[in-house]
């Protein structure tokens, strides 16, 4: 069973009203008043749209709304102009955390050694972004960040069944996740607990050739001078040895970090 | 230049997940997480600039750098000096053409706190707000 979106008026597609709605007005009344109203004004909308938000997902018909296209225009009325009165005007967010944190850094103040290593053919939990010229595929799994070379998914190689091996992107020990490629392609933001191990967003710039340029384990940086370097670096952190600014310099290069990769479209 | 990974933002205590580009590539949008009394923060959807890659000068983030573009909602009756307290934001933002923004929200908490054991009816909506 399916609906037909294109019979349905405005509301009943979901679509909230423009700046011409009563919840919009509302909000250039007395602050109490604005609030109640805008409240009704919601749920009156709301309602509606829950119901048929819950009857689409049991259906597998979901809509979004489309981009406009170039030339679209939006109303000049903006819901959050001039006479908007933002709840947040008064909180200067200064309320947590209650003392400075100690400076730390996950990646370092953890005397233990790091020993993971896996082999997998499927994941869970994976979220996953397209190079928009390219088709080269970026995932998460389990706080690594892995590029797989469009040709992975070609016809031609599902037909004959092949595998792809990922291809490691951002390794080491901060948890890296939800990879983003820019408009153009030339870069990739990802979430971050590197640092002191609070999520942020990082943005790293993206090879114009793509997944086998990205390769933090690519033959060149698995030379075994590399790799015995790499194993007895990796013993100081786990000693507890404070970290050298060159040991640091390796560290984030073999993580992907940073690395004497030159790019041609920056 | 080299292959470096840098900082967009820069919180130390309030994280931030799920960023989306700007048809422009030079901001993202962002959904910023508040702790309260309960420890599954309340989103709002923070800007922020993309700094320039070639240039290490503007790599520096100042802490908790960014634009509050999407407030939390005070329940009603409530004082802006309450607006911490408030456990329900918005999150999942992302660009529709240059200026709006597409984001969720949950409509069912109206009251500033969330409530566990809401079951089916435990719906979200989506919400378009003209920016």
């Amino acid at each position: 069973m399916s609906l037909d979106i294109k019979q349905l008026s405005p509301l009943e597609r979901g679509e909230l009203p423009l700046a011409s709605a009563p919840s919009v007005k509302h909000r250039r009344g007395s602050a109490r008043g604005r609030l109640g109203s805008s409240l009704i004004a919601v749920l009156k909308y709301c309602i509606p749209t829950i119901h048929l938000v819950y009857v689409l997902s049991h259906n597998f018909v979901f809509t979004v709304p489309r981009p406009p296209g170039l030339n679209a225009t939006y109303p000049s009325v903006s819901p959050f102009g001039a006479n908007y009165d933002d709840p947040a005007s008064e909180f200067n967010d200064d309320v947590f955390p209650l003392l400075p944190h100690d400076p730390w850094d996950i990646s370092t103040d953890f005397p233990y050694p790091r020993t993971l290593a896996y082999d997998v053919g499927e994941g869970t939990w994976l979220r996953l972004d397209v190079h928009p010229i390219s088709g080269d595929i970026v995932f998460d799994m389990a706080g690594d960040i892995y590029c797989l070379p469009a040709y992975s998914y070609s016809e031609a190689s599902l037909t004959n069944g092949g595998k792809t091996r990922a291809v490691p992107v951002l390794t080491g020990v901060p948890h890296d996740t939800d990879p983003s490629f820019s408009p153009e392609g030339n870069r990739l933001t990802f979430r971050s607990d590197a640092g002191l191990g609070v999520d942020n967003i990082w943005v790293m710039p993206w090879a114009a050739s793509g997944c086998s340029e990205m390769d933090v384990r690519s033959p060149s940086a698995m030379t075994a001078e590399a790799i015995s370097q790499r194993v007895h670096d990796a013993s100081l952190l786990a000693q507890g040895v404070r970290e050298t600014e060159e040991r640091r310099l390796r560290r984030l290069s073999e993580e992907g970090r940073l690395a004497g990769l030159c790019l041609d479209n920056m | 230049m080299p292959r470096t990974a840098v900082r967009v933002t820069n919180e130390t205590y309030n994280w931030v997940s799920d960023a989306h580009w700007h048809p422009s590539g030079t901001k993202i949008v962002a959904t910023k997480w508040y702790f309260s009394r309960r420890s599954l923060g309340a989103g709002e959807g923070w800007e922020y600039e993309v700094p320039a890659l070639h240039d290490p000068k503007q790599r520096r983030v100042e802490v908790n750098s960014g634009k509050r573009l999407v407030s939390r909602v005070l329940p009603l009756g409530w004082t802006k000096a309450g607006y911490s307290e408030q456990q329900i934001g918005h999150e999942q933002f992302s660009w529709l053409g240059n200026d709006t923004l597409v984001y969720s929200g949950n409509v069912k908490d109206v009251g500033g706190n969330f409530e566990y054991s809401k079951g089916i009816i435990h719906a979200y909506v989506l919400v378009v707000f003209y920016y």
